[in-house]
């Protein structure tokens, strides 16, 4: 065997090896973030608070609702959720670490889901969220969040 | 005397393009949008209908030349349309170069998009397009708006060896993993046309672009996008046939036919990392046409059997800690380094062009006073290899001799809504 070719073939080897298992574990710390099930109550959306156990973004879904939701609690005891639907052509968007893309034209949103890059010009709808006896989470949707 | 003259010029244009430039633009406060908010917006669902669209303006000076070229790139309307909760329409209609006029060359209107889209009921974040639509191969072709890249030209390696903005009639069908921070798309397309592959502009002559594609040969295109933390890492790939003509035109030609006959085969892999106003941003694609040699043969195009491109991009935006009024802004400074080789690889019948083994610098900023307005300006360095003397047609001093370095000045203006 060719000894260029050799040393080649082994480096790649090593290096797809290196990123794989660095993949391998980044997606598993990921996989503590996968997506939450909701329970749809009318027009609020109830979850488990105490699912939210650091200030990291968790995705939401719900039967029956249109979108799903980002959700976080903030430092001060507060909770912020967002509607993960693109504003400018209402595209679903992705969560990216703390930020927000839409593969759609390449919005992109930051973390309070405040445009940062176009074509979108409003901010992602914020929904207000309260927090009831049991520690259950109560996120309140408008009519045309739901499914038709 | 010449000279000063040609510098005078550039300077001109220069001046005029500091007129741009020299626009006061606001910065929009942005606000928190409600779900009260957002039905007077008019984002509730149910049927509505979206206009939208973006824009290019630049200014270039050639230094080797000593010409300035001003040109309005690109002007393109969106018009999407909303039916109900489950599909929608939409389109990008392109004018490129401000006007198109019979017997001139340059202009050019398009379709750039136009399809279909149907949700998935239960999971919106899956979808089907079907019509004239980008598959994501690559960064740009799919996020080709102005104000989200660095630098006046679209990267280089994303225009000559993924021939950005590619887009194909057939079905797609976006997914987004429910368990994991995985994307991936699939789709099947109509193929490229080996007959229009020119030497030089690799395979970007042989798009059909929606206008009456050859379907008697296929293409089939997939992505897989990881989105850990502040990364993003892609893969995609493209295989497909080449020609599309019929039996007996093949076989007089001496060409295979059939769905993937005079297969073509594009692989491409990108990676991405964002952190507070840093952005690091890689990518390289190699392009595979093992039949080069036939087409060659039968057309007589030069075309090569291995080509490749790749970029390394670093970019950081000045007013990522900046309060008060540019706290909303951006000042992005970039410096990006591209390779490229259209004939990497060429078969016996081919001949080498060194000029097609390429390498650009390009630094400069991007100043967006809205995320929906940038204005830009930046230096491409650009070297390349020897031309080959058999490639001569006009060999000086009919023509001057040929310079391996040259070096561009780019203005630009853009926006998108």
């Amino acid at each position: 065997m060719d000894r260029r070719y050799f040393l080649q073939q082994s480096c790649g080897l090593c290096l797809t090896m290196l990123m794989s298992g660095w993949l391998v574990e980044e997606l598993s710390a990921c996989s503590a973030s996968k997506v939450l099930q909701g329970r749809l109550v009318d027009r609020e959306i109830e979850v488990d608070g105490a699912l939210l156990n650091d200030e990291h973004f968790r995705v939401l879904a719900a039967s029956g609702v249109r979108y799903r939701i980002a959700l976080r609690r903030l430092a001060d005891g507060q909770y912020l959720a967002l509607l993960l639907m693109c504003t400018h052509a209402r595209n679903p968007v992705t969560l990216t670490g703390d930020s927000f893309y839409c593969p759609l034209h390449g919005s992109r949103f930051d973390a309070q889901g405040q445009v940062v890059q176009g074509p979108a010009q409003q901010p992602l709808v914020h929904l207000p969220v309260s927090r009831d006896a049991q520690g259950n989470l109560h996120i309140v949707l408008q009519n045309w969040m739901l499914e038709s | 005397m010449n000279r000063i003259m040609l510098r005078m010029t550039g300077i001109a244009g220069y001046a005029i393009w500091m007129c741009f430039l020299t626009i006061s633009l606001w910065a929009q406060k942005q606000t928190v949008l409600t779900g009260e908010d957002s039905l007077h917006q008019g984002l509730n669902m149910g049927t509505s209908t979206l206009i939208g669209g973006y824009g290019e303006a630049a200014f270039q000076r050639d230094f080797n030349e000593g010409v300035s070229h001003m040109n309005l790139v690109r002007t393109v309307l969106f018009v999407g349309h909303q039916f109900n909760d489950q599909i929608a329409f939409f389109s990008e209609l392109e004018l490129e170069d401000a006007k198109v006029e019979g017997g001139d060359a340059g202009g050019e209107i398009a379709m750039e998009q136009a399809y279909l889209k149907f949700s998935s009921k239960r999971h919106p974040q899956n979808y089907l397009v079907a019509g004239l639509f980008i598959p994501r191969i690559g960064l740009l072709n799919e996020d080709h708006l102005p104000v989200n890249y660095n630098g006046v030209e679209r990267p280089l390696v994303e225009q000559l060896v993924i021939p950005a903005t590619w887009r194909e009639l057939g079905v797609g069908y976006y997914a987004t993993s429910s368990r994991w921070p995985l994307q991936y798309t699939v789709a099947v397309v109509n193929g490229l046309n080996a007959a229009d592959f020119s030497h030089g502009s690799g395979i970007r002559e042989g798009r059909f672009e929606g206008r009456d594609a050859t379907a008697n040969n296929l293409a089939v295109t997939a992505s897989l996008r990881a989105n850990p933390g502040e990364w993003q890492l892609q893969v995609s790939g493209y295989v497909g046939g080449t020609n599309g003509l019929n039996k007996r035109a093949s076989d007089s030609l001496g060409l295979a036919h059939g769905w993937f006959a005079l297969p073509l085969y594009l692989g491409e892999a990108d990676v991405q990392y964002r952190h507070e106003g840093f952005h690091a941003k890689a990518l390289g694609a190699y392009i595979r046409f093992p039949d080069a040699s036939a087409v060659n043969k039968a057309y007589a195009s030069n075309v090569a059997s291995g080509m490749y491109g790749a970029y390394v991009e670093l970019a950081y935006n000045l007013f990522a800690r900046a309060q008060g009024r540019f706290q909303h802004q951006q000042l992005n400074m970039f410096a990006r380094f591209e390779w490229i080789d259209l004939n990497q690889q060429i078969p016996a019948n081919a001949i080498y062009d060194g000029t097609l083994r390429q390498s650009h610098l390009i630094v400069g900023l991007g100043y967006l006073p809205i995320p929906n307005v940038v204005i830009k300006a930046d230096v491409r360095l650009q070297h390349t290899g020897p031309q080959n003397p058999d490639l001569i047609v006009n060999p000086n001093p009919a023509a001057p001799p040929y310079q391996q370095n040259n070096t561009f000045l780019n203005l630009g203006l853009g926006y998108s809504f």
